[in-house]
């Protein structure tokens, strides 16, 4: 216990910072071999239809033959012979040309961007996601790609009628159009920096000011490895995940506010007297021993929040079904990367800055006054 | 406390939560208990479209299309349209219809409802509406506008002079007919118009293209009118809707739309309920195994939060849970509980440095106050933000997460501490064992810091040092 409270925790950043550096580079290297393979930046991602817009074809074929290999492939090949049809190509370029849009025939045809089973039981269904005819969106291609797709979905329904009269299986599409996701985007991305920008002023008021800084760059460490599981892991980046990143903007903070709020009680209690903010915030003390202290002060507690938070959305992630576990691994990413933000990278960082802060001014105070010493020799460093 | 209050809140509370559990969960059907239907109201909780399954559809204003006039009021234009979609949906059936806007965008969803293809793809299409003379074989004829001398009508009759258009069913002719009714000006307009056509036809123009054109009889000047033509339910309900989405102020284009399963949704929420639930169960467990009657107080207000969650997630008309509400669901059980453990926490450490059993849980309680108030602000902060930025269902997911926060700061700062004050009641100072506290003093607990404490911990004025021998600390390092 005693080797524990002394455990030198944020004297170690470097060692800290080797996990988040691995995974940061894992991600680039998945993120350029996809990107490289596929010849398109965009996939180095897998970016969902919600973003870069696309249309979604639903068929319900029950999970006797979606989970038997041989007859998944015969179905998948149908429809993606269909979906691929030079005829249809041929058809929507016709369209085009009444409606004044010059197209060429490769441009028309459907190209399956993503495929995957959803639901149990006699509805699980195949899902099919294709592009649009054009991802920037105008009113003209925009009412083509709805065009095409009505041929599509046509041919496919006629394929299951006279193939598969008896089986009533139901087809259904829809469509996605690019500018509403790049909406999304835009609202998500201010709706965050607002909240960062909030949170970093209330901590600066009821905190220090360096707190504040070290907390947010937690903050974004968290994020930021969201986004590199996400990319290494092949997650679907879609609307669920922004909600994902949002929600771990706002809960993730939790833990490092329990470490400061540590930090600064035990600074409270080592300058004695007045418990004033100002004072606690300029006054130099040993500050890797006060975090430190801190950080294993709060361990049982940030271990079992972390425990009580993770069960009920582990037991959502396992057995809920895709769509759910594109939000819940996420979730679950963000919560892990935010208990060792809140441990490791956050008071590591406030100790970095707020070491060199005092540094200066203990060096301002020495030039004035030759006679006083450095109170703490661990602030050397 | 008396053992005596201590056993009437406790059976209070404990009522409260059998009671809570029972309306919460059980739906009581006709007759059993004598009592009539009766809905748990869990299953109030309104699903948002993801959950529920439906159809959704997002329209731009076609901003070609806008005069400089519309340009400068557009907010209101949209507005306006927002209310005839409302209008035109609910007259039609779908009373579910949630029509939204955001950046100028106007967002349509149907919840439970597979194919209403045929109102979105006539929404979509609507761009003027207008009433002119018929002339034979001008059917399809662009040409045949104001400026061909052909259209007698003085005023230019459009889509904005038509309050409603709906299906009504002529008994005699056994077929369907569109009844309109025109707003106070349209009235005016048609009145003028019929009696200078009557006894020739009028012709109706959705989007410049011919639609039909009846006869007119007599001049109607009642405000109402309808075009009988031996329809059918459908034909007849495909041109009111028409006619109604031609009276649109604005003219929309669909930039979106989607078919949601609701097989999706309902395992969602079976998955949901399940984890939920086995979630809450293994906290129980670890609660109580980690911190014993504390935990099992902890315990009971947490389930009293998830209950009373769930019941104001039902009441709250502005609420809609979806894939992720739910999740967030999840996520602020643990987060409730959270609020404990740190109290909890602070507890046995204030207990360990030599507190009586009584003054550890107020001084605990007392201390951990601002740690739990400072994160949950910041948590707070995130949803009001969600709830201002957000679009539809961003939003509805900041007013999940601000309705479990505040509850459950209520449960673990008031409630568990009303419910441990009970325990106590009936537990000496001996039976600190039972609330998981041991007294095991370690040699970095400073004495001297004790002996100041517990003089003065009335007025619990002193703060303890429990990070390290203060006189020694320095060697250490």
């Amino acid at each position: 216990m005693k080797k524990l409270l002394n455990a030198k925790i944020v004297e170690k950043h470097w060692i800290w910072a080797i996990a988040p550096v691995i995974i940061f580079l894992v991600a680039v290297i998945v993120f350029t071999s996809f990107a490289v393979t596929n010849k398109d930046v965009t996939k180095g991602m897998n970016i969902g239809i919600d973003f870069a817009g696309g249309s979604i074809l639903t068929v319900e074929l029950g999970s006797d033959i979606l989970n038997d290999k041989s007859k998944y492939d015969e179905h998948y090949k149908a429809i993606e012979n269909i979906l691929t049809s030079s005829d249809i190509a041929k058809q929507v370029v016709e369209i085009a040309k009444e409606m004044g849009i010059e197209i060429s025939e490769s441009a028309a045809v459907a190209s399956i961007s993503y495929v995957q089973t959803s639901g149990s039981g006699g509805e699980m269904s195949l899902v099919i996601k294709y592009d649009n005819i054009s991802s920037t969106f105008d009113n003209a291609t925009n009412d083509l790609t709805t065009e095409r797709n009505k041929l599509l979905e046509n041919q496919i329904k006629s394929y299951y009628e006279t193939n598969y009269a008896d089986a009533g299986v139901t087809i259904s599409t829809s469509y996605i159009g690019a500018t509403a996701s790049a909406d999304l985007i835009k609202t998500a991305l201010i709706a965050v920096s607002v909240s960062l920008v909030l949170i970093l002023i209330y901590i600066m008021i009821r905190f220090e000011v360096l707190s504040g800084v070290a907390a947010i760059m937690g903050l974004i460490h968290d994020v930021a490895m969201m986004v590199f599981l996400v990319i290494i892991f092949r997650i679907q980046v879609n609307s669920a995940f922004i909600a994902a990143l949002i929600t771990i903007v706002s809960y993730s903070i939790n833990n490092t506010i329990v470490v400061f709020d540590r930090v600064r009680e035990n600074k409270k209690k080592e300058i004695g007297g007045s418990k004033s903010m100002g004072r606690i915030r300029n006054a130099i003390v040993d500050n890797n021993k006060i975090v430190n202290a801190s950080v294993m002060q709060t361990l049982t507690r940030s271990i079992n929040s972390t425990i009580t938070t993770m069960v009920a959305i582990t037991l959502f992630a396992i057995i809920g079904t895709a769509s759910v576990r594109e939000f819940a691994l996420p979730v679950i990413f963000g919560l892990v990367a935010g208990f060792y933000s809140s441990l490791v990278i956050a008071p590591s960082l406030y100790c970095l800055m707020k070491n060199s802060i005092d540094k200066r001014k203990l060096m301002d105070r020495d030039g004035a006054v030759k006679k006083d010493k450095p109170k703490y020799a661990g602030v050397k460093n | 406390m008396k053992k005596w209050q201590s056993a009437v809140i406790l059976t209070v509370l404990a009522i409260l939560i059998i009671f809570g559990s029972v309306f919460g969960f059980v739906s009581l059907d006709n007759g059993e208990l004598g009592i009539k239907d009766y809905t748990a109201y869990i299953k109030n909780i309104s699903l948002g479209l993801d959950l529920s399954g439906g159809v959704y559809a997002v329209y731009e204003v076609d901003e070609s299309k806008l005069t400089d006039e519309q340009k400068d009021n557009l907010s209101s234009l949209i507005s306006g349209t927002m209310a005839s979609l409302e209008s035109l949906l609910f007259s039609k059936g779908y009373t579910e219809a949630q029509v939204t806007e955001s950046n100028g965008r106007i967002r349509v969803e149907i919840p439970d409802e597979e194919d209403p293809e045929r109102i979105f793809n006539l929404i979509g299409r609507p761009s003027s509406f207008e009433f002119k003379e018929y002339v034979d074989g001008a059917e399809g004829d662009l040409s045949l506008d104001d400026a061909s001398g052909k259209v007698k009508l003085e005023e230019k009759f459009t889509g904005s002079d038509i309050a409603n258009a709906g299906v009504s069913y002529n008994s005699e002719s056994g077929y369907y007919e569109v009844s309109l009714r025109f707003t106070e000006e349209g009235t005016e307009k048609f009145s003028t118009a019929t009696s200078a056509l009557s006894g020739s036809k009028l012709s109706i123009w959705i989007n410049n293209e011919f639609v039909i054109a009846p006869n007119v009889n007599s001049a109607i000047s009642g405000g109402a009118a309808s075009i009988s033509g031996n329809y059918t339910y459908d034909q007849a309900y495909d041109l009111a809707v028409r006619i109604q989405s031609g009276s649109f102020p604005l003219v929309l284009k669909m930039s979106e739309s989607n078919t949601l399963t609701a097989t999706l949704g309902s395992s969602a929420i079976k998955a949901g309920l399940i984890s939920g639930i086995v979630g809450l169960v293994l906290i129980f467990l670890y609660m109580i195994v980690m911190y014993k009657l504390m935990g099992l107080a902890a315990s009971l207000s947490l389930w009293y939060y998830s209950l009373t969650y769930l019941f104001f997630l039902a009441v709250f008309p502005w609420v809609q849970l979806t894939l992720s509400g739910i999740a967030g669901v999840l996520l602020s059980i643990g987060m409730a509980v959270d609020a404990n453990v740190i109290i909890f926490e602070r507890v046995k450490e204030e207990y360990k440095s030599g507190k009586s059993l009584y003054n550890a849980m107020r001084i605990g309680f007392k201390r951990s106050l601002g740690a739990i108030i400072d994160g949950n602000m910041t948590t707070i902060i995130g949803a009001v933000v969600l709830i201002i930025f957000g679009a539809s269902t961003i939003k509805s997911f900041g007013i999940t997460l601000l309705i479990g926060i505040i509850l459950s700061l209520l449960a673990s700062l008031i409630l568990t501490r009303i419910i441990i004050k009970c325990f106590m009641a009936f537990n000496t100072e001996a039976q600190a064992r039972l609330f998981g506290l041991k007294r095991t003093v370690d040699d970095f607990s400073d004495e001297e810091e004790n002996a100041i404490e517990q003089a003065e911990s009335e007025k619990a004025l002193v703060e303890p040092i429990s990070y390290g021998n203060k006189k020694k600390g320095g060697a250490r390092l």
